[in-house]
């Protein structure tokens, strides 16, 4: 439809992308429970990189391939296929094909004081969340907002963003660090 | 020697326990955020953890990354809910309702005593001190409590790095950030 297509405009020309976040955690009613603030690395297709800096530290870390959730506090590695992560994982929805998304999401698009805002609702029940929306400043993503089947909603807004600057790949290479946890999810 | 007060540079030192004690023992309320580690005998998870606790209410969140997986647990004097993706359900103790329905548990009750460094009251508890005289290790209803890491906020040394076993369970609770509400009236 003409909104999908619109959004696949949007992020078709999207190569790498790499921003400051904040994330809220925001209950039914609007009230604040969680905020972390960190940076993420975004390279199509697959790659991806999500740094957690505060309250607490946290790395995600998508090679393509795998992706590896990494908490130092508990010197904790967990390892996940990409596949089986990414409906998890929406900002990592970024990093996927735009077909893909427009095929397993039904886009719609408003105006909302000033910004293109595009609400993607899953096609098949088992997403963890029940709506997605993406807001563009003209034509550069600033938030991405999820909403779950209780109605708590996951904020996140960008800032400092720069679109298809030259990332190295070795920011999306991770190594487990030794004396760590190492947990494989798919087994 | 309590005299000169707690500073971060130095730790612990003997006779600041003694002196907070009491105070810890009437925290009723405070804000904790944190990492919680479990380690099963099949499966193994990691959570951050929000812990709103007030004087009777309480609401410990636990998510993953991005807030996905949310789970809520509320407690009130008599109910006590979770709230997670497949919806909201009661039972009478959190043990109970997380057992049933995220098939692992944690002694919620006795938690809110143990992140204090303190026994839960009216049970048999035996609390080993180290050598400044801070709990290193809780024995209490057949889970085993070190205290690996303390950390200093308005004066009180509260656990940072906590490690608590029983048989295959293995659970580590790490707080990045306390905010004891200590009411100096």
């Amino acid at each position: 439809n003409e909104d999908a297509d619109r959004l696949t405009d949007l992020l078709e020309p999207l190569e790498t992308y790499r921003a400051d976040f904040e994330q809220q955690i925001l209950d039914g009613g609007g009230e604040r429970l969680q905020e972390a603030q960190g940076r993420m690395w975004l390279s199509r297709p697959g790659l991806f990189r999500w740094e957690v800096d505060a309250p607490y530290q946290q790395e995600v870390v998508s090679d393509g391939d795998e992706v590896y959730l990494y908490d130092p506090d508990l010197e904790q590695v967990t390892v996940q296929s990409l596949d089986r992560r990414v409906t998890h994982t929406p900002a990592l929805l970024l990093s996927g094909s735009t077909s893909d998304l427009t095929e397993s999401y039904d886009v719609s698009h408003r105006e909302q004081d000033g910004h293109d805002v595009f609400t993607l609702t899953p096609r098949d029940a088992d997403t963890l969340f029940e709506e997605l929306s993406m807001a563009f400043d003209d034509d550069r993503l600033t938030m991405l907002d999820m909403t779950d089947s209780t109605g708590q909603r996951t904020a996140i807004e960008f800032s400092s963003i720069e679109v298809n600057a030259d990332i190295d790949d070795s920011q999306f290479e991770f190594d487990i660090p030794d004396g760590a946890d190492v947990i494989r999810e798919d087994e | 020697c309590a005299s000169r007060p707690p500073s971060h540079e130095d730790g612990p030192q003997p006779g600041q326990w003694d002196a907070q004690e009491s105070t810890l023992e009437a925290l009723e309320r405070w804000q904790l955020v944190g990492k919680v580690g479990l380690r099963l005998p099949n499966d193994s998870t990691s959570a951050n953890l929000d812990w709103h606790q007030g004087a009777a209410y309480y609401r410990m969140m636990l998510t993953g990354p991005f807030g996905s997986g949310r789970s809520v647990l509320e407690g009130r004097s008599d109910e006590v809910t979770l709230t997670t993706g497949e919806g909201r359900f009661e039972a009478e103790t959190p043990e109970a309702l997380m057992q049933e329905q995220l098939g692992w548990s944690l002694p919620v009750s006795s938690l809110h005593y143990w992140v204090r460094g303190l026994p839960a009251p009216d049970r048999a508890s035996q609390r080993e001190m180290d050598d400044r005289g801070f709990p290193a290790e809780l024995d209490q209803d057949g889970w085993t409590i070190e205290y690996r890491d303390w950390t200093l906020v308005e004066d009180l040394w509260l656990p940072r790095r906590m490690v608590m076993t029983q048989d295959d369970v293995r659970a580590t609770l790490v707080v990045n950030e306390w905010e004891p509400q200590v009411d100096n009236d």
